[in-house]
């Protein structure tokens, strides 16, 4: 039995390789990257999502071929693709522009993304530079480690002339831009601040890279969100089982009476509904819509979530979950309680049953104990796979409520095209997904002494 | 004298038909799907903003049958295509003899009425728009049955592509056995455990496809469930002694995978494809919930539920689709339930 599971592990392993590969070469193939975006951006007119001073002319994007270039190289597009996976994958770091943890005294600056004459407060990310390879760690800046420096403000001013093209390369201590402080005539320089090169790279090294688009990493997007998701997935999915079992034994034992017709059209509509789309009738029947204003629209908290106490604060979320979480446990309600009553139903014909009865031990106990242990087998299983399941039934759950979530992240970020963060999250429901069918294999000889793999 | 028959005995599948036939809810489900199925494919006749009789200056056209005709052949001064709600209502002003018979639904699902209609898109339900408008002034209703009619087509479509590619794959890996089936298994098992959703978004959102891409990217990752069924049928059936009689009597393995076993799987692939066609819908729906579906303007229930969403006052946005959604899903289902029933003796393997 070990050894069945060991090489479950072991196989694990090429699936997993088989699958990120899979959708790295999609998201490399097809256009629509990083780079066509940056190229796009600049052609409407540098507004662009996100940046810094949406829709001002005066923004200066320095996209030349030059700097696409560099772009290209920052994001090893130049690269082979096996080369782009390895890279992807780690933990050896193939970029030639730098080793562990060196410091470096000379950066190649790809693009600028600053707005002339604009005034900005101190400490706001005026200019957004990309660098190849090299990391800035300036302990000052707000988020220290990061594939693509910022240049701060000190004080809150104007710039007023860039001094480096994209494409060009900066030493450390050279002057960046020029800007006036507030109040003031005089002119300052910001100075290019200390490089050092990123310490470990790729998946192996738990590192999932960084998002194309907000540059902070994606493992800690990604650790950020789980605990939402997790939140409403799992509580949905206990709910569930709380129903299910009940309502499956009530079904079984009262197999074609009035109760049990009665329920199977609620489970015919649970089937016929997807959770996501009930969690859209909810929103306009209770959500304050066009009927009554029961529940909030959605999101987590109320707007004033931090000025409330804690006891607030907790029915304040508890308000929030109770729309999101009758969808998730829709989800598994119809499949939950049909394979309840049939596995109760088919041990209730068995010869076991029989004899428990002939020994003369009441309904209850033969039911409850005699048979129900046998039939929570089936069910037992699908809580390894519900893993898998959890993450992936909350894209539409998590969009329909809000829910800042993983699922949300993972659409947001194909929207955007942050490649990255695509793959992130692809890597950990994968993961997920692979993990929780080895546990219900686990659990299915946990609870069936019987079965044997092999 | 021996017993002469009374009826000439039955196939198995002609058994299971009756059976079928008996379970009154799946029959009438899959009756009422079918007549509504060809009633949403004669759609363009009655619900079309062309009209059915046009009698002008004496002559009679057909524009619901004949297509196009230009205001200007119908005296309108207006460029393009003729405006028959308008015009019927100057032919009724003018008296002059000419008349329009319009559709009895006189409305395209891709026509905006902002410019006929007062008040901003999307209108409430009223008399002349039984479920209101979207949010471009388009008939709901209208776009409620066209978007049946895609909804099945589509599923259809991906039901039958998935099920062609899953039997290939199942019968090939099954069949041949040895390193064909374990290396095969290994790319099928890489292929299923991708997230069906998430990267059928992703290759979506990434290629922006029509209809016929669609359904072959949705057949493309749902595939996988059948042919690992696939394969195991042949497996088994492999060893059995009809197969070796059929390669001794020197059948090609082609002959031997399609004529001999197939048939003999093929009943739990029939009870499979009601679910597989709820699958299907639900996920186009989905789909063009999240925006990554058919490319507007196509009429299309997840889209118009996506409106709803952010037109949290306008109920017929959500209500009306969602319920066309669920009514058709619950029908599906049914018929799935019957025809399991008829297909499978088993006494409890009923969702009811």
């Amino acid at each position: 039995m070990a050894a069945y599971f060991a090489r479950r592990l072991l196989l694990l392993i090429p699936t997993f390789l088989g699958i990120t590969m899979l959708v790295f070469s999609i998201t490399r193939f097809v256009p629509g990257g990083p780079i066509d975006q940056a190229v796009m951006q600049m052609q409407m007119g540098g507004g662009g999502e996100g940046g810094a001073g949406a829709g001002n002319s005066a923004s200066s994007v320095n996209l030349d071929p030059k700097a696409i270039d560099a772009l290209k190289r920052h994001y090893h597009f130049d690269w082979p693709l096996w080369k782009q996976y390895l890279q992807f994958l780690g933990p050896i770091n193939l970029d030639e522009q730098g080793w562990f943890g060196d410091k470096v005294d000379e950066v190649e600056l790809i693009t600028w993304e600053a707005d002339a004459n604009v005034p900005l407060d101190s400490g706001a990310s005026v200019v957004r530079m990309r660098m190849t390879g090299p990391v800035l760690a300036d302990p000052e800046a707000p988020t220290p480690a990061s594939t693509s420096g910022r240049a701060y403000m000190p004080e809150a001013g104007t710039v007023t002339r860039l001094l480096v093209q994209g494409g060009e390369r900066v030493k450390v201590g050279a002057p960046l831009f020029e800007y006036t402080p507030t109040g003031s005539t005089e002119t300052k320089v910001v100075t290019a601040p200390d490089f050092w090169t990123k310490r470990t790279t790729g998946l192996l090294a738990l590192d999932l890279g960084d998002s194309y688009k907000y540059e902070t990493p994606v493992i800690d997007m990604i650790v950020q969100r789980f605990p939402i998701s997790l939140r409403f997935g799992l509580t949905g999915f206990l709910l569930g089982y709380l129903i299910c079992i009940p309502l499956g034994i009530l079904k079984a034992v009262r197999h074609s009476s009035r109760f049990d017709i009665a329920s199977s059209v609620l489970i015919f509509i649970g089937y016929s509904i997807p959770g996501w789309a009930l969690g859209v009738v909810l929103l306009v029947l209770f959500g304050g819509g066009s009927f009554v204003d029961w529940f909030p629209l959605g999101g987590i908290h109320s707007q004033n979530y931090s000025e409330l106490g804690s006891w607030d604060k907790f029915t304040d979320s508890l308000y929030h979950m109770v729309l999101p979480v009758i969808s998730y446990t829709l989800g598994s309600f119809a499949v939950l309680t049909v394979l309840m009553k049939n596995s109760l139903m088919e041990n209730l014909g068995q010869d076991y049953v029989r004899t428990a009865f002939a020994k003369g031990l009441s309904e209850r106990r033969v039911i409850l104990v005699h048979a129900l242990r046998n039939s929570l087998i089936p069910i037992c299983t699908g809580l390894g796979s519900a893993l898998g399941i959890l993450m992936a039934g909350s894209y539409l759950i998590e969009k329909v409520f809000n829910i800042d979530g993983i699922g949300m992240l993972g659409f947001t970020s194909i929207i955007g095209r942050d490649y990255t963060v695509v793959m992130g999250v692809l890597v950990i429901n994968t993961l997920l997904m692979l993990i929780g069918n080895i546990l219900s294999d686990v659990l299915y000889v946990l609870v069936d002494p019987r079965i044997r793999f092999s | 004298m021996a017993a002469v028959p009374q009826e000439k005995s039955l196939s198995v599948l002609q058994r299971r038909w009756r059976k079928f036939r008996t379970l009154k809810r799946g029959w009438y489900s899959l009756v009422a799907i079918l007549v509504m199925y060809a009633l949403s494919l004669l759609a363009p006749l009655y619900i079309t903003n062309k009209a059915w009789v046009v009698k002008y200056n004496g002559e009679y056209t057909f524009p619901a049958l004949s297509g196009f005709h230009a205001a200007t052949e119908f005296g309108q001064r207006t460029i393009g295509e003729a405006d028959y709600r308008k015009l019927k209502q100057e032919f009724q002003e003018a008296d002059a003899g000419n008349w329009v018979l319009l559709a009895p639904y006189p409305y395209h699902p891709n026509e905006s009425l902002m410019r006929s209609l007062e008040g901003r898109p999307p209108h409430s339900p009223s008399r002349a728009h039984w479920l209101g408008t979207d949010n471009r002034g388009r008939d709901v209703l209208a776009r409620l049955v066209y978007g049946f009619r895609i909804s099945l087509t589509f599923a259809i479509g991906v039901v039958l592509l998935s099920y062609t590619l899953g039997i290939a794959v199942g019968a090939v890996l099954g069949f041949f056995g040895g390193k064909v089936d374990i290396l095969g298994q290994r790319l099928v098992e890489i292929w299923s455990g991708l997230p069906f959703l998430y990267t059928v978004i992703i290759v979506s959102s990434l290629l922006l496809p029509s209809m016929w891409t669609l359904t072959a990217i949705l057949a493309a990752f749902g595939w996988m469930g059948i042919a690992m069924y696939m394969r195991g049928e042949f497996y088994r059936e492999k060893s059995k002694d009809y197969v070796a009689a059929a390669i001794a009597q020197g059948d090609s393995s082609r002959a031997i995978m399609f004529q001999q076993i197939f048939p003999n799987a093929l009943t739990p692939l029939i009870s499979f494809a009601p679910f597989a066609v709820v699958g299907a819908i639900s996920s186009l729906v989905a789909l063009d919930f999240l925006g990554f579906g058919l490319r507007p303007p196509t009429p299309s229930w997840g889209e118009m539920v996506n409106q709803g969403l952010s037109n949290i006052f306008k109920w017929h946005l959500v209500v009306f689709p969602l319920s066309a959604l669920f009514i058709t899903l619950m029908m599906v289902v049914f018929i799935g339930e019957a025809i399991r029933e008829a297909f499978d003796p088993k006494v409890f393997s009923r969702l009811r």
